[in-house]
């Protein structure tokens, strides 16, 4: 177990977590980083997938996030997400319906004018709950 | 019994309906207020963050160049006025309209965004141009919404149609006390640079540009969405400010009447007394 830092979650809706780990993975655009004690000073932005924040016992935490972006400092890292939730909070038929619904839009696209852009991501959105959710738990 | 007590004993009446009204709008903006200081606290953390991880990547990073950031003369300002539905609420929405134009010359260069219909009409009546308007979201704003206003807005200033973006939205002080407020989101200004202790480099992955690209929408979202939520619990604590000096007032004015009324009924009674009396004189 190495030296902890300060992490701290928040989205729109809530404090999401404010704690002191050892280690958090995060997936950026650039792929999965993980940030441990110490880490250098960084600014990057982050995609809709997952954040893993390890627990005293080494076992990791799960989490859903959408967008957003994360700032490393050297008092503490902060991740700015527009949605996030432990594993076992995500509302898997909310996913699915929210998955089908996305799917739809897409399908009937351009005829109708739908924001095609924006269903994009829902779907992404839906697809990463349902994903984590699955095999995660 | 004169006219003039039936006279006064219909004002007490109705100033007695007028009260219950009132108190009863205290009542209801006192409990809507409960819900949106609550909302308030869950989402002053995040506005906070993103305020200050945005003053931090301007401040340490002396090398990002961006239309984001203020240079020179601005001449085309943007409004994006928070104010209520309803009225009933004092000055709140009449502060708030006001405070958008205090730096205003001319009619024409100022474009307007405006949330609420109190400010929708006041604007288009006195000819002002608004190009876009969010009416009925002001009382229970979503992230959406913010999201909505902001899409708008940026495509503005990327179009060049405006070169600044000002947020007038009404600041929650305490509960008695609001405080009409204008934010300029875009461009931003970057805060004075202390030479001592720029010293640390900061990574931005994949680049300085690319980060910031993303998180301005992010920033002004976020700031609108913030301001959204804390317009809402300041409209709430107007209203109710408004309908508790209403509803104490009709008290005042039921007291005053209620004299009245008593004098008026007791000198009609001391009339009947002497016209009795000098009748039964007069038969003697």
């Amino acid at each position: 177990m190495g030296n902890k830092f300060m992490l701290e979650v928040v989205t729109p809706d809530r404090a999401f977590f404010k704690g002191e780990t050892d280690m958090v993975i995060l997936r950026t655009t650039e792929g999965d980083i993980g940030i441990l004690y110490d880490h250098e000073p960084l600014v990057a932005p982050l995609r809709t997938g997952s954040m893993r924040v390890r627990l005293d016992d080494q076992s990791y935490r799960w989490a859903a996030c959408s967008s957003g972006f994360m700032t490393v400092s050297e008092e503490k890292t902060t991740v700015i997400v527009d949605s996030a939730e432990w594993v076992d909070e995500i509302d898997i038929d909310r996913a699915i319906e929210a998955k089908k619904r996305a799917e739809e839009r897409i399908h009937e696209g351009r005829e109708k004018g739908v924001d095609v852009m924006r269903a994009r991501l829902a779907l992404e959105r839906a697809i990463n709950r349902i994903k984590l959710r699955e095999v995660r738990k | 019994m004169g006219s003039s007590t039936r006279e006064i004993k219909r004002k007490i009446r109705s100033v007695n309906s007028t009260m219950q009204i009132t108190k009863a709008f205290e009542l209801v903006s006192t409990a809507k207020l409960k819900r949106a200081r609550d909302r308030m606290d869950i989402t002053k953390p995040y506005f906070e963050t993103i305020q200050t991880a945005v003053q931090d990547i301007l401040s340490a990073d002396k090398r990002i160049k961006s239309k984001y950031i203020a240079s020179g003369e601005q001449v085309k300002p943007l409004y994006i006025v928070v104010t209520s539905d309803r009225g009933l609420c004092g000055g709140y929405n009449i502060n708030a309209v006001k405070k958008s134009l205090e730096h205003l010359k001319t009619k024409d260069e100022a474009k307007f965004i405006v949330i609420g219909k109190r400010a929708y009409d006041l604007l288009k009546q006195h000819g002002y141009n608004v190009i876009d308007s969010f009416l009925y979201i002001s009382e229970k704003p979503e992230y959406i919404h913010a999201a909505q206003i902001a899409k708008v807005a940026m495509t503005l200033y990327e179009k060049g149609e405006v070169d600044s973006i000002h947020f007038v939205y009404t600041r929650f002080v305490s509960t008695i006390s609001q405080l009409a407020t204008d934010l300029l989101l875009l461009p931003i200004d970057r805060p004075e640079i202390n030479d001592d202790d720029a010293t640390t480099i900061v990574n931005y992955e994949p680049s300085p540009e690319e980060v910031f690209k993303y998180i301005i929408p992010k920033y002004i979202e976020s700031t609108l969405y913030g301001g959204l939520i804390e317009s809402s619990a300041s409209e709430q604590a107007a209203r109710r400010v408004a309908m508790e000096s209403a509803s104490d007032n009709a008290e005042d004015i039921i007291e005053e009447l209620t004299l009245s009324f008593n004098q008026a009924r007791q000198a009609a009674i001391t009339q009947e007394i002497s016209e009795i009396v000098g009748g039964a004189e007069a038969l003697k």
